[in-house]
Formats: C-alpha cells, structure tokens, sequence
C-alpha cells in the first residue's frame, strides 16, 4: 500500500514562509555543483522553500518504491520464464475472494497489478468478430469498441498512477472502425478519488428514491396529486409529479435519468458504479468480456450484435471463455475503490498565495462553483462491491472504507468524529447542459435514459492541474480555452470570467493550479 | 533561506535590477551517484516542487515557461547544468496557444485544434507535450499502443495512416555518435574508391563496411561517379540515420525540430529557416509564420539545444542479469511472500540463445564508438563524463566506448508481415531500421506500431531477412525460449525514482 507520511497541507509552512517578506538579492556566488542532475542543478530555476520531505520520510519512501518495483520485477521475470505466471498474480477470482481471506490490502495489492498488466491475445485480449483476434483498431466499431489498448494504465498514468490521458490517449468511441470523424472523442479521466464518488452517487439516489417512494406515499393516501422538489446534499433536480394513483411524472426532473439514478462515472454521467465502468472499459478498450456479460448475452439480456454472437462460453469469439471473471471485476473495483483523493496545495510563493486566495474566492463569486460545488458531505464511507454475475447475487459484498482503506491521502471528517466526510470533489454529480459548441456527435444511452449531446456531467475538478488537456475531447490545452468553451448553462459563468479582468482571471487559473494531487515518489 | 525565496521571485518576474555574479561553471563529476539514492529521491521531489511552481507561473502569465527558457538559454555562458534544467523544463512542458501550439491554417478554426491521424508530412498536431508519448518506463520512455502516431495519413482515416509507436528515448546521444562514425567509416571507403578509379581510370567496385556491419557494395567510376545499386541497409549517401523506425533521421536535433512541428505545430526558427519553401512540412503561411498561429520563432535555436542536450544526456539502458528476490516479505494479509528466484543459468543460457538463432547478427549486442563528444548547435556534451548515468565508458582493451546497443543501425527487409503503408523518405515499405533492443524490458508494447504486448508476438512478427531467426525461436522447447525471454528482460533501465 503506498501510503503518505507527513501533513498534506502544509498551509501554515507556507504562509509563514510567505510572510518573511520580499525582497531582491544579488545570485549567490556559485554553491558547489557536481553533474548535470545533481542537488544544485536546479538553483535559480525552482524555489528552493518548496516543501521537499525529510530525509527520514524519502528514505522510507525510497524503499516502499523499490520494494514495489522488486515485486514487479519478480512477476514479470516469472512470466519471461512461464509465460501466464504474471496473469496469475494479477487475479483472484471469486471463489477465492469468497474463501474470505482477502482483505482490502490484499485486494489493493493485486488489482494494482492487474491494473498494470498487459493483456494479450492468450488472456482474451479483443475479438474475432470480423477477422482473426485480437483485431486492434484504434477508432472503435460501434459499441463493439476497439480494442484500442492491452492494459488500463496504457491512458490512465498522466500526472502519476492512474491518472488522466494525454490527447494521444483519447478515445475514439462509437465509429465506423476507421474514420476518426465518425468517432465520439473522449479523454481519458484520472481515476483518483472513484471511491468516494461512487458511495456520494449512491446517497444521493437513496435520497431520491426515498422521496421518490414518499411522494408515491402521499399521493396514493391523499387520493390526490402531488409533488416534490428533488433535492439531495443540496443539489437539485427538479420536480417529480404523482397523480392520485401514485403515477409518476418525471417530466420535470432534471440532471438525473427518470429512474434517478445518479450515475457519477463518464463524461455524461452513464455508468453508476465503478464496477460498471470498469467491465466497460475492459470490453470496449480491450476486448475482454465479463462472464457476467456473457451469460447475460446467453440468456438474451444483452445485445449480440454489442457483446458478440458467439454464445455464452466466447460471446467475442477469441477462443478463451473466461476472460474477467466476477472476481477479477471486483478485485479491481475494490482498488480503484480504495485509491488516494486529490489534494489542494495552494502555491509556495506569498504572491501567487495571495492570488490563489482571490482566486478562490472568484471561483464562487463568477458562478463556477455553482456547478463544481467544492465540496459534497458524505455520510456512510463504507462502499459495498457486489458481483453481478446473475448466479452470484447472494454472495456476500466486499466492504471498501473509503475514508480509511488504500492510499492516503483520503477523505477526512468535518469537523470532529461522527460527522460527515468532506468530498471535495468540485462536482454536482449531476448532468447540465452545455450548449452546441460541446456537444457530441451521439447521444450515450444509461440504463435509465439517454443523455443528449449536448449534456454533460458537472465534470469532478479535482487533481485539475494535473491532468490536462481538458474538457471531454481534450480539446482544451489550458484551463482558460476550457473555460471559453463553456456554453449552455455555463455562459453566464463563461461570460463573467471573459469579462473578468486580466488579474482576476490570472487568480481564478492560480486557484485551479492548485487542484492537484499528493507528490508521491515512485520508480517506473 | 529568505534570499533564496525572494530570488526565484526575481528570477521569474526580472524585477531585479541587480545584474547577477558572473556564472563559474562547476567541474564535472566522475564519481557515480547511485540512482537509488536519498538525494535522487530529493531530486526527484524537486523536480516536482519545480513543475508545480512553472505551472503557477504559467497560470500568472501564459507563455512563461517558454519565455523563460528563452531568456535563461539565450546567455551565451549558461552552463550545461542550466541548459539541462531548461530542456528537461521544455520537455515536461505542456504547450499552450500562448507558446504557438498547433496552426491556425483552415479558414474556420476546427472545434479541437488537435488532429489525431496526420495530414501528409504537415502532421497533427495531435498534442501538446513530449511526455505525452514519452513517458513509459521512465523520463523520455516509450509509448503505448494507443501513443502510437498516426503518420503521413489524409487526416482522418486510421487506414490511410502508418502506425509509429513512440520509442524510448534513451541513450539517443549515443547512437547519433556511432551513427555519425559509421557514416564517416562508410565516406572514406567511398572517397578512396573515387580515388583509386580516377587515377587508375577503370570501375573500382568496393564493399562496403563499418564497424563490423556491411552495407553491401558500391563501384566508382573514373568520372568520379557512383553505381550505388549495390548498397543495402543504407541510403545512397552512405549516411547513416539511426532514428525513426525506418532509419531517416540522422541527429538527435533533427528529430526532435520534426517531432515538434509534426506532433505540436511547434516550430524552431531552425526548421522555418532549413526548410523554407517546404509548404507541405511547415505550411502555407508567412515565411517567418508558415503555420499562421501569429507565433515566429516558437522555439528558439538555444532553445533546442537545451532540449537536444537534454535528450542526448539521457542515460543508456544497462543489461543487468536478475541476481535477487529473496527477503521480500507477503504485500498483504492473504497473500504469499514471493519465493526467491536467482536466474542466472538461464539469463547464460538465453544470451547464448541469442547468438546462436542468429538474433545477434541484426541486433549487434556491442557496436563500438571511437569519439564520445556529442556536438549540435551550440552544446557540447563529453558523453562518457558529462551525461546521466548509467553512461558509456572507456574500454582501454579495445580503444573505446562498447555500446550494448543491440542494433547494426542498418536496415532490413522484414517481410509483408510488416509492411508500412508508405514509404518513407524514401524507404521501400518492407525496410526498417534493426531496432536496438537496449532497455527492451522498460518499453513495451513492442514493433514498429506497437502491436506486440508480449515478447512471443514480437518475435513471431519477424520475417523477411528474420523469418530464419523468428522460425528458430519457435522451434525451440519451453526451458529455452523461457531462458531466452529471460536474458531479453534484462535490458531494462536502470530503475530511478520519480514523482510524476
């Protein structure tokens, strides 16, 4: 587990270092350098008050790098020497995980391999619908997808470990298999923070299924109409009808599919559970089918022409039947499940800290935050992740503490113990309408409804300065083109900064700068 | 401390009036620092401090981060310590609009100035930074699959395209030095033949060879002409081009000026000017602006030589047999402690392998190189005293710098199997260059277009003049190709922390 050592905000370091005044001082007479790299090297150019940890904290970080680099070395010369040695320790499968031997830790452990590995023809990576597998297309056919990758860290390692995509790494979803102008361009999304995200998305539908159930209630009892304002952790969406009958009316219901559902994961919000998006992004960008899918496909729940025709034991035609089974799904939701949260660390220097601070400040005052809420509350940390495999729903769900399991840093309490835990995640989790200019070529289909092109989930800000290009296409090289490409419901916004002045505008992009993530050391 | 703080404040905003000491350069260290060590960690967590303060200071004022390496690279006794930082910098930078990133040559700007598939050789752009594809396996790594780029295509079919994958950029000094060598050995056996025919006035046919590695047979005639229809591996200018896949590209500065033109509509002042007139590479804008984003100059000529030497500083991949595993204890609750392996009969085994299916004759595992000064534009770099290490070093036994290359920086046919879809600068579709498989192990996926995961598919993609080898492998039993595979994981880099 990679943990943290030391506080993770270090404002009262940084302000008084700030504090102690400015002033214009001659270079210093050359310090002793020895090469091109070495401790000097960087004089003149860095601020040498940057927080840089004790040697005692990069000694033990040293090591825990290099013990993780050992292991991995370890399994993939086991796997030169055996090859499939290294898919083996990347997997637990549900009968393992059901032997109850296997912690968060130890999920941790192993679906960060799995999250490295490499799939490859012989694990089932692609397909052989039409021609011999693996069959790598860059641009996706259809919903059949690429694959486009073999592994997820290929499009999810910018800014550190499970980070963003680059543009090179966007993904060309829903094409004619060749054209890259037939395609829905999406960039690849950190992936820090999932946990809590996910637990947030499910309070806030069993609030609305709660009001929802309510509203029904009393309709049915007062043998009259009626109606409720949706709110949940102070997001609203909009109105839900009843008539006498309990009948309901969600015409007026906004943000949210009918079935009010919140569904925190995709550009468009589509996906409820890290696990959903997971198997989706293992089938489209590697070809690897869930088994879960594929009985669902055998038993005609899920669409052939999508998941493959080939039957339940290799809907994609590959030849290899099991290629993520239930168990490997949820070793590697648990993982994601348990990674670190994005940080805010404000900038070292006393005027850039003070532009930080107006900048925040702007962030309310120009109508940003009104969307990126910068925070949500989170009542319950405890994250359940169930197989979905139709014949395993009574096994018993795997329990991911999402403020304590995995890598710090986490979500951390209010105020004192027993409150609710800050999520300061810069995100509404719900969807908003973003005008032409944004709009997709295709709509994307949920479960519960289609999301228009135009339509948008409050894209999550945190870790922002880490993750750039921007904007659901990557189409934005810098936070200031992503903010001129606001439209539809963010045009006040957009319009308020374009005519904010050139300081303000520099604040509001300091603050963002600062939306960023741990500084942790690794060894790739 | 205090002066230390409110310098770097100066340095950025030059509100200083104070002219700066005269700069002494430090000597040159030859004591290796241990990559594993607390300062490289140090190092590692300042680089990132640095990297959070540019992207403040760009915040402030776009276009910072290349107005400051401008200014800082323009002074003409910068030390190499200094033009390193600032390469490194322009490196990890992300560009914006603001430094000149992509064109503004359609009449009605696209929704995304990026371009994923390339138009021709004008390219993308299809990002905004070096890292973006080069970032596995360490600083100025490969890329992965879908890094590879979409080159000489009609700007939007995959198919119409020639998939490149990103190569690691290690050692990349190096190699445009045994390159360099090896293009003079291949001109002296050339000028002696024109020699010899004019003075003897008949055909003097003459093979050809450098460093080990034949590149066939050229005759000169006595008029001082060539019949070069005999040369292989190599252009008819016997000029040898270690980079890019297909072998087309002689220096590090070169590729570099390409990459960022094709991939980052970023262009030097260098390639405006080499290239003037060159509409279909640059542009059909001004001569001093051909790609029309209203940026001249985008990347200054100092600029790319903090950048070339950044690059060709870069340290060489090692070939190190696996010695331990022991002592690691289980990752978590649940889980078995690994068992210790020590693989040093196979690691023997599979570089005996390596020799005898005939993989080395094209994937030299030494070329040596005579003359470790690197020089482009303005830097000059003692590769063997001044680069990062692991670096090369003097071999008394054999008068120079052995470089575990893997590689005959020579050409070959590998069969229709991997055919490109054109042909590039002049090379026929079937030809690349011997890929060196130093730092193989830290560089997967592997193959021109990236589309081998595991070293198996690599190895059954040769054909062509490696069909041989490639069938060899095959026939081999499962404790052989294990230890070959073995050995082949042994070219890795040398492990170096990092904070991303």
């Amino acid at each position: 587990m990679r943990s943290v050592r030391g506080p993770l905000l270090v404002l009262a370091a940084v302000l008084a270092a700030a504090l102690a005044g400015l002033g214009c001082a001659p270079e210093p007479a050359t310090t002793a350098r020895a090469g091109l790299l070495d401790e000097g090297a960087l004089d003149g150019w860095a601020n040498p008050n940057a927080t840089i940890p004790s040697d005692d904290a990069l000694l033990d970080q040293l090591a825990e790098a290099l013990e993780l680099r050992e292991r991995r070395e370890l399994d993939r010369l086991l796997d030169a020497r055996e090859p499939g040695e290294l898919f083996e320790h990347a997997m637990l499968d549900q009968n393992a995980l059901d032997s109850g031997a296997f912690g968060p830790a130890a999920l941790f452990v192993v679906g960060d391999d799995l999250f490295d590995f490499m799939f490859r023809p012989e694990n089932g990576l692609g397909n052989g619908l039409d021609g011999p597998p693996p069959h790598l297309r860059r641009v996706h056919l259809g919903e059949v997808g690429g694959p486009d990758a073999f592994a997820c860290s290929s499009c999810h390692s910018l800014g550190g470990l499970d980070g963003a995509g680059s543009n090179t790494q966007n993904a060309f979803f829903r094409g004619d298999g060749d054209l890259t102008s037939s395609a829905d361009v999406r960039n690849p999304p950190a992936l820090l923070g999932l946990g809590p995200v996910e637990a947030l998305a499910r309070e806030m539908s069993r609030d609305l299924a709660d009001a929802r159930a309510a509203l029904v209630a009393e309709a049915t009892a007062s043998g009259a109409s009626a109606s409720v304002a949706l709110e949940t952790h102070g997001v609203s969406f909009g109105e839900l009808r009843a008539d006498a009958t309990g009948r309901l009316d969600t015409r007026g219901v906004v943000g949210v599919d009918r079935d009010l559902v919140i569904r925190p994961f995709g550009w468009k919000g589509h996906q409820p559970t890290i696990r959903a998006i997971a198997a989706e992004a293992f089938r489209v960008h590697m070809g690897i089918v869930s088994v879960a899918d594929q009985v669902r496909v055998a038993r005609g729940e899920l669409d052939p022409a999508i998941y493959g025709d080939g039957g339940e034991f290799d809907a994609d035609r590959d030849g290899l039947s099991v290629e993520i089974e239930d168990g490997m799904l949820s070793t590697m939701s648990a993982y994601l499940a348990q990674l670190e949260v994005p940080i805010v660390a404000p900038p070292d220097d006393e005027l850039a800290l003070i532009r930080f601070a107006r900048g925040g400040a702007l962030f309310g005052d120009l109508g940003c935050a009104s969307c990126h809420r910068p925070s949500l509350e989170l009542a319950d940390p405890i994250l359940p992740i169930t197989p979905d495999h139709p014949d395993l729903a009574d096994r018993p769900p795997i329990l991911i503490d999402v403020a304590h399991d995995g890598d710090l840093p986490k979500v951390e309490q209010r105020v004192v113990f027993g409150s609710t835990y800050e999520v300061a995640l810069f995100s509404d989790l719900r969807r908003h309408d973003m005008g032409p200019e944004l709009a997709t070529p295709s709509a994307v289909a949920t479960v519960g409804g289609i999301v228009a092109p135009s339509v948008f989930l409050t894209r999550p800000l945190w870790g922002l300065a880490v993750s750039a290009p921007y904007l659901h296409d990557g189409r934005a090289p810098t936070v200031e083109d992503a903010i001129l490409a606001h439209g539809g419901e963010a045009a006040p916004a957009r319009d308020a900064f374009e005519a904010a002045s050139d300081d303000d505008r520099a604040a509001l992009r300091t603050f963002l700068m600062a939306l960023t993530r741990h500084a942790r050391l690794g060894i790739p | 401390v205090k002066a230390r703080a409110a310098l770097f404040v100066c340095v950025l905003c030059s509100a200083c009036s104070e002219p700066p000491a005269p700069r002494v350069c430090p000597p040159v260290e030859l004591v290796a620092p241990d990559p594993l060590s607390i300062d490289a960690a140090r190092e590692a967590h300042r680089w990132a401090a640095l990297r959070r303060e540019l992207r403040f200071e760009e915040a402030r004022a776009p276009g910072a981060v290349m107005r400051l390496t401008s200014a800082r690279t323009e002074d003409p006794d910068a030390c190499l310590s200094e033009l390193y930082v600032a390469g490194r910098i322009l490196f990890e930078h992300e560009a914006s609009f603001a430094d000149g990133l992509g064109n503004q040559l359609a009449p009605v700007g696209p929704r995304s100035p990026f371009r994923r598939v390339h138009e021709g050789r004008f390219g993308g752009p299809e990002t905004n930074g070096c890292r973006s594809c080069h970032w596995r396996g360490g600083i100025a790594g490969g890329g992965g699959l879908v890094d590879d780029a979409l080159l000489f295509g009609d700007g939007d079919a995959v198919s119409s395209a020639d998939a490149r994958n990103p190569p690691a950029l290690s050692g990349v000094g190096v190699i445009e030095r045994l390159a360099a060598e090896m293009s003079a050995e291949l001109a002296v056996l050339r000028d002696d033949a024109i020699g010899q025919a004019r003075g003897s006035g008949a055909n003097v046919p003459r093979e050809l060879e450098a460093r080990g590695v034949r590149f066939g047979a050229l005759v000169a005639h006595p008029d001082g002409s060539l019949d070069t229809s005999g040369v292989e591996g190599v252009d008819a200018d016997l000029v040898v081009r270690p980079f890019g896949w297909k072998g087309t590209v002689a220096t590090v500065r070169e590729a570099s000026q390409n990459a960022l033109q094709i991939h980052m509509g970023l262009q030097t002042e260098e390639l405006v000017d080499e290239r003037a007139g060159d509409t279909e590479l640059l542009g059909t804008g001004s001569a001093s602006d051909p790609d029309r984003d209203g940026h001249a100059r985008e990347l200054t000529s100092r600029q790319l030589d903090a950048l070339v030497l950044f690059l060709a500083a870069q340290a060489v991949p090692i070939l190190r047999p696996h010695e331990r595993v022991d002592g690691l204890e289980r990752a978590a609750d649940g889980l078995l402690a690994p068992l210790g392996h020590v693989y040093v009969d196979e690691w023997i085994a599979g570089r005996a392998l390596f020799d005898d299916l005939g993989c080395a004759s094209c994937h030299r595992p030494q070329l040596l190189l005579l003359d470790a000064t690197f020089v482009s534009g303005g830097v000059t770099l003692d590769l063997a005293t001044e680069a990062e290490h692991p670096r090369i070093r003097y071999d008394g036994a054999s008068g120079g710098y052995p470089v575990f290359l893997f590689s005959d920086l020579r050409r070959h046919d590998l069969g229709d199997e991997n055919a490109s879809t054109h042909v590039d600068g002049g090379v026929p579709p079937r030809q690349w260059l011997t890929r060196p498989l130093w730092g193989l192990a830290s560089s997967a996926p592997w193959l021109h277009d990236g589309s081998a995961p595991s070293l198996d598919l690599a190895i059954a993609r040769h054909g062509g003049e490696a069909a041989e080898s490639r069938a060899a492998f095959e026939a081999l039993d499962f404790d052989q190709k294990g230890a070959l595979r073995i050995f082949l994981m042994s070219l890795r880099r040398q492990w170096r922390p990092a904070v991303p």
